[in-house]
């Protein structure tokens, strides 16, 4: 054995996991799959992991610039390799990169909405002029232009207080300088590798270099799930916010005229409109918080998980009702979801409209034995995923 | 206050309520390599996020300290970082404590060691550094401005300047007298009780260290648990860990080994330990794992004896195996600050060897009980391992006890002193509310009974909130205080009705009956049951302490009831009722019903003894079952051990007087102690050389006139003034005769380290052996046994050591409470699971 171990030493990579550390700081979904990440690293191979994570403020374009800078600047060469999750971690520089994209900022991306568009040819301050010049769209920056690119906001940021006002938050400069810098900081000449957490992401557009290679590696839950034989209602769980559809959820239920009922965990700006449109109707309850072994206990005897949310990056909802062998409901444009749940196989997909999600929960309660062996299906499919791959991408030799 | 769980990795965060947010600020080393520290914070964050109502995460920068440049960079940076997402920050280590934070808390793992034990160097300038003026003035300045957090700025100002120069930029010896004293200040101010709110250790070898903390502060040693990667790394193991784990287990399972592991350092003397296992016979491997300086030296001793392998460096799961099936661990540093390694083999249940000059590895290891602690050389480690090949049996009980003392160092622990907060022995505080009736008020904690309610729902408070609604007097006031953290005590007065009735009982019965009439008479004083109504109205269970509330306990509430029996009142009752009178029957029925219902109707039932438990069984079949005994204790954390030489000292100080023995006597004015004092008169008159003190109402049962010279009543004392007795004297007597229940008092002499000659009934209940935690002694016998004995000798002191060691795990509330609260706790789980179902 002792020849096993030296051979396991000599090849012991030291990896830098460099992540933003959100200001205030909340323990956020990043968070607990950083440190599921690091813990299977350190504890079930012979490499080292080391999580770096650094206060990342964003409360306005000058503090999110200056979070961007101090990635930027950050010194890891003392690292075999680093790996990056998220912006503006993945400035770091490093010869031997890579990165799992969790998301960039979406505010300034796929959910960005402001102006596309702003006249700056003739705005009288040269600086903000000099920036736009170095971040015009496609062109991809070289470190020497990274560095002009902070200097001039520095200056602009102790300059006037109208040129100051032109970086609204998010807005269309904002959205153009982070944009140029993401697509410097993932310049293939930078990235040794790119991964995302799913095929949703993958797909999103200007996530990735057009040229890139993307694999999908899903990343497990740190739960460890219950199984019970009862199935007494249906569960939804789920923050109460407009891309969740909770909605649509409680809509649909009120169509039907099943017996079982529904139980609604989380909270959040939709949750009273959804208790108005619940009503008086007594088969609906609302949980509002629940505790992590809680919900546990929720998914192990429920008869199925409905999520439908919209374009949701990935959702371990998905895998945690699957490990307790249970089908989950799911609409064609959720996404991340649509990726592990087969139709009629272990769960349904149905279009995000009323009387279809109607049919799929009458279908699913009409027939529990038929839910359950779907559930059953849907664990085998739960346990293909776990950090073995995730460890493997992170630790994989470049030889 | 509840947390809900975050299902998505897509930014959407825990609405974890009113959550306090907590940074850990560490530096990561350059070059990077996984220290003790790596696995401190990683099981501290842990903790914190999964078991108490705050959140934290670990924030670090990277630090190089190869020169004196890099390393004030480091200091820089952390003065530098914004921190202000955080609503307290926890440091443990240079540079992070630069960090500057309203709430931070200092865990001390140490300074730069280089240059502070280990600085050997001049202490003034070298020649080349005092040339240069630039130098010579900030010499001068530090000097000046020792503490000035304001000069701070202007420092790394005026350092940063130099630096640009390249003349200068050689100029500063690493580690040297000016690198030396600008590191030192930076610390001054960086650990100055202005910027620092709490003060924790991780050990005490570390408090002891020299200019490590500012004088006059108070300092919490909180040993650190061993990292989870022993106790858990095999147990979560997913599938393809497992399967590992089967293989290698069936390729190692033969040859049986002694374990060691570190960082092979110097200082961590790895080579003393081949070099004491070259000496060691038998079929027997030494297995090594870890990399550093001194790995060449090692394979040296592998290749003289094929039976030492090296492993290098090897994953958390090889290293929990290791532990796991080795032998034993040995693990001897020179002044380690703690020592994990060591925490780790105590936590694997292997008994572990050391060196007496380990510092904290010695601190945690138990000389003679959870292994050996030997002088660092070649000749007494090897003894030492070869003595435990030898003995299977040492080996299997220092394993056992291993266990026992690893379970003291633990998170909730760690945590209440880092952050003051009380820390959940077990989940997540759900402010779960347990409701408790007494008959009397408990606060402040003078008699034996008082003692035992303070300390056993103050203890509970720390995963409870507790309410405890006592039955007073009706010239007293209504009353709703919080006695201790979570710890009510309400106390309702009774009407002057009730009171005139309990008098006339008492007059006419001739003794204290008013708990039988508390709750035989509680309608006269219908704000007791609203009170308890109200309390209970948010109650998750319910507590009978004593009987008599136990049958209004139950018709206010339907919920669980628990059952605290002190005493077993229906003998007690009937020994102290006079048989004549005509209340007597009506009052023992009384207490017979009421405490057969609380028998019934509990799902638990508290006892102070396991003799008391086994007579409730008999009087009322259904307790059977639901008994679990909760002795009394103490807290033992509040005495310091005095051993022999401090207690002349302090008697030299303080009674001039170092030639007599004291011996200590403590009672109320119970009948059996007034016994004991008649024996103590006894003895006293065959030993001269001995003072007799007798403290307690006890003293107030005799005529002082007739009592020997040499014994000296002093009465009843503070809790203050007995502790200072305890401390000045040289043995505690019991010489009890009768009596029933256990005597806290008794803890408190093993807690301060003052041997005990009791008879047997004094030390009946305590788990005390004879010569090895107490001196056996039957009562008419203590004046010959004192004549030949000698409290100063190297046994008494042994025996007074065990004791304390005894009090630690059997003696201490704290740690009783725990498991109880942990077993109460579990129900709970279970509980909810069901309420689940029917949802």
């Amino acid at each position: 054995m002792g020849s096993r171990c030296r051979k396991v030493a000599r090849a012991a990579v030291k990896i830098a996991l460099v992540a933003p550390c959100p200001t205030p700081f909340v323990v956020g979904g990043a968070q607990r799959l950083h440190w599921g990440w690091a813990d299977y690293v350190n504890d079930h191979t012979p490499h080292m992991l080391e999580l770096l994570q650094l206060p990342s403020p964003e409360h306005d374009f000058f503090s999110l610039m200056s979070s961007y800078e101090c990635f930027y600047k950050l010194d890891l060469n003392h690292f075999d390799r680093v790996v990056s999750s998220k912006y503006p971690a993945w400035m770091v520089q490093h010869e031997d990169h890579q990165l799992y994209m969790l998301h960039p900022l979406r505010g300034l991306y796929d959910t960005y909405s402001g102006s596309r568009e702003m006249n700056l040819q003739d705005s009288p301050f040269l600086s903000t002029r000099e920036l736009l010049a170095l971040s015009e769209p496609q062109h991809v920056l070289s470190r020497a232009e990274v560095g002009g690119i902070f200097d001039l906001i520095h200056r602009i940021n102790i300059g006037p207080k109208e040129e100051r006002a032109l970086f609204e938050f998010p807005g269309y400069l904002a959205r153009r300088l982070v944009h140029s810098l993401d697509r410097f900081a993932m310049s293939s000449n930078r990235i040794k590798r790119f991964a995302a957490l799913s095929t949703t992401v993958r797909q999103r557009a200007n996530y990735f270099p057009v040229s890139a290679e993307v694999s999908v590696i899903h990343p497990p839950s740190n739960l460890s799930p219950k199984v019970s034989n009862k199935m007494l209602y249906f569960l939804a769980s789920s923050r109460f916010d407009a891309p969740k559809r909770m909605e649509l959820i409680v809509e649909a239920y009120k169509g039907t005229r099943t017996k079982i009922p529904l139980k609604l965990v989380g909270t959040g700006p939709t949750l009273e409109r959804c208790k108005m449109l619940a009503g008086d109707d007594d088969r609906i309850e609302f949980l509002g918080f629940v505790s992590d072994s809680e919900l546990l206990t929720l998914y192990a005897n429920a008869v199925a998980v409905i999520f439908v949310p919209q374009d949701e990056d990935y959702g371990l909802i998905t895998v945690e009702a699957f490990l307790a062998e249970r089908p989950v409901i799911t609409a064609t444009d959720s996404g991340g979801p649509c990726e592990l749940v087969q139709d009629k196989v272990n769960g349904w997909i149905v279009q995000p409209t009323r009387p279809s999600l109607s049919d799929a929960i009458s279908e699913a309660g009409n027939d529990i034995e038929r839910s359950r062996a779907m559930g059953v299906r849907g664990k085998a499919c739960a346990k293909s995923i776990c950090w073995d791959a995730m460890g493997e991408w992170t630790t994989r030799s470049n030889q | 206050m509840r947390k809900v769980h975050l299902l998505g990795c897509d930014g959407r965060v825990d609405d974890k309520v009113e959550s306090v947010k907590i940074g850990i600020i560490a530096p990561s080393p350059v070059p990077f390599q996984v220290g003790g520290a790596e696995g401190l914070w990683t099981g501290l964050r842990r903790y914190i996020n999964e078991h108490t109502n705050a959140s934290a995460e670990v924030v670090k920068l990277p630090v190089s300290e190869a020169t004196f440049w890099s390393t004030v960079e480091g200091y820089e940076s952390f003065h530098n970082l914004d921190v202000s997402g955080f609503d307290r920050v926890i440091t443990g280590k240079y540079p992070a404590w630069m960090v500057q934070h309203p709430q931070h808390t200092l865990y001390m793992l140490h300074p730069c060691r280089g240059l502070y034990e280990f600085y050997q160097g001049p202490t003034v300038l070298t020649e080349h550094e005092a040339r240069l003026p630039t130098i010579k003035k900030m010499w001068d300045a530090l000097e000046k401005h020792q503490g000035d957090a304001a000069f701070v700025s202007e420092l790394f100002a005026a350092l940063r300047e130099w630096r640009q120069r390249p003349e200068q930029h050689d100029a500063i010896a690493w580690p040297g007298p000016f690198a030396r004293r600008v590191i030192r200040f930076l610390d001054g101010v960086a650990l100055s009780n202005h910027r620092i709110r709490r003060y924790a250790s991780i050990s005490n070898t570390v408090v002891k260290r020299a200019d490590y903390f500012p004088t006059d502060v108070s300092i919490a040693i909180a040993h650190p648990p061993a990292s989870t990667r022993v106790c858990t790394a095999t147990a979560d193991a997913n599938a393809g860990a497992a399967h590992r784990q089967a293989e290698t287990d069936s390729a190692r399972r033969s040859a049986k080994f002694i374990f060691s592991v570190s960082r092979l350092d110097t200082n961590k003397r790895m080579a003393l330990i081949a070099e004491s296992f070259l000496r060691v016979s038998g079929e027997i491997e030494l297995h090594i794992a870890g990399v550093g300086a001194e790995l060449e030296a090692l394979q040296t001793y592998a290749r003289r004896d094929p039976r030492i392998k090296v492993l290098g460096r090897i994953s958390n799961d090889d290293l929990s195996w290791h532990y796991a099936h080795c032998e034993m661990v040995v693990f001897t540093p020179y002044d380690e600050d703690y020592g994990l390694v060591a925490a780790e083999a105590l936590a694997a249940g292997k008994p572990l060897i050391t060196c007496s000059d380990s510092g904290g590895g010695a601190e945690i290891n138990l000389h003679q009980q959870t292994g050996l602690t030997v002088e660092p050389t070649a000749d007494a480690l090897s003894a030492a391992m070869q003595y435990l090949l030898a003995s299977p049996d040492a080996l299997a009980a220092f394993g056992k006890k291993a266990r026992v003392r690893s379970a003291e160092a633990n998170w909730p622990a760690v945590y209440q002193a880092l952050t003051g907060a009380i820390a959940p022995v077990f989940g997540t505080r759900n402010a779960r509310r347990l409701v408790v009736t007494l008959s009397w008020a408990f606060f402040p904690p003078l008699s034996g009974g008082q003692v035992r309610v303070y300390h056993l729902y103050k203890n509970l408070a720390k995963c409870f909130d507790v309410a405890i609604v006592c039955l007073v007097k009706s010239t007293e006031q209504y009353s709703d205080v919080e006695v201790a953290s979570g710890l009510r005590e309400i106390r309702v007065p009774k009407t002057k009705h009730h009171d005139q009735r309990d008098e006339s009982a008492e007059i006419e019965l001739g003794v204290p009956v008013y708990d039988i009439t508390g709750g035989l008479y509680i309608e006269d004083t219908p704000q007791f049951r609203e009170v308890l109504v109200r309390e209970c109205t948010l109650a998750d269970a319910v507590v009978a302490c004593h009987p008599y509330f136990a049958p209004l306990l139950r018709e206010v509430f339907d919920g669980p009831l628990w059952y605290e029996a002190q005493d077993v009142e229906q003998d007690i009752k009937t020994q102290l009722l006079p048989s004549k009178s005509r209340l007597t029957k009506a009052f023992l029925e009384f207490t017979g019903a009421a405490e057969k219902l609380a028998c019934d109707e509990a799902e638990h039932i508290w006892v102070c003894s396991d003799a008391d438990g086994v007579r409730l069984g008999t009087l009322y079949p259904s307790a059977a079952g639901k008994l679990r005994t909760v002795t009394n204790g103490t807290d033992v954390n509040s005495f310091r051990f005095k051993n022999v030489n401090e207690r002349i000292d302090l008697r030299g100080k303080l009674l001039r007087d170092t030639t007599h023995t004291f011996a200590l006597f403590l009672g109320s004015g119970h009948g059996p102690n007034i016994d004991a004092v008649k024996e103590i008169f006894h003895a006293a008159v065959q030993t001269p050389q001995v003072i007799y003190w007798v403290v307690g109402s006890v003293c107030y049962a005799f005529d002082p006139l007739q009592k020997p010279h040499n014994v000296w009543f002093l009465g009843e004392m503070s809790e203050t003034e007995r502790r200072v007795v305890m401390e000045l004297a040289s043995v505690a007597l019991n010489p009890l005769k009768s009596g029933s229940g256990t005597s806290i008092k008794m803890f408190d002499y093993m807690a301060c380290g003052l041997p005990i000659v009791s008879s047997a009934v004094g030390a009946r209940g305590l788990g005390l052996v004879d010569k090895a935690t107490y001196f056996a002694c039957d009562t008419d016998e203590i004046g010959t046994f004192l004549t030949h004995f000698d409290s100063d000798s190297v046994t008494a002191e042994a025996v007074a050591k065990n004791a304390r060691i005894h009090v630690e795990t059997h003696g201490d509330w704290a740690t009783q409470v725990r498991q109880l609260a942990y077993e109460i706790l579990t129900r709970f789980e279970n509980v909810h699971t069901k309420l689940d179902d029917f949802r």
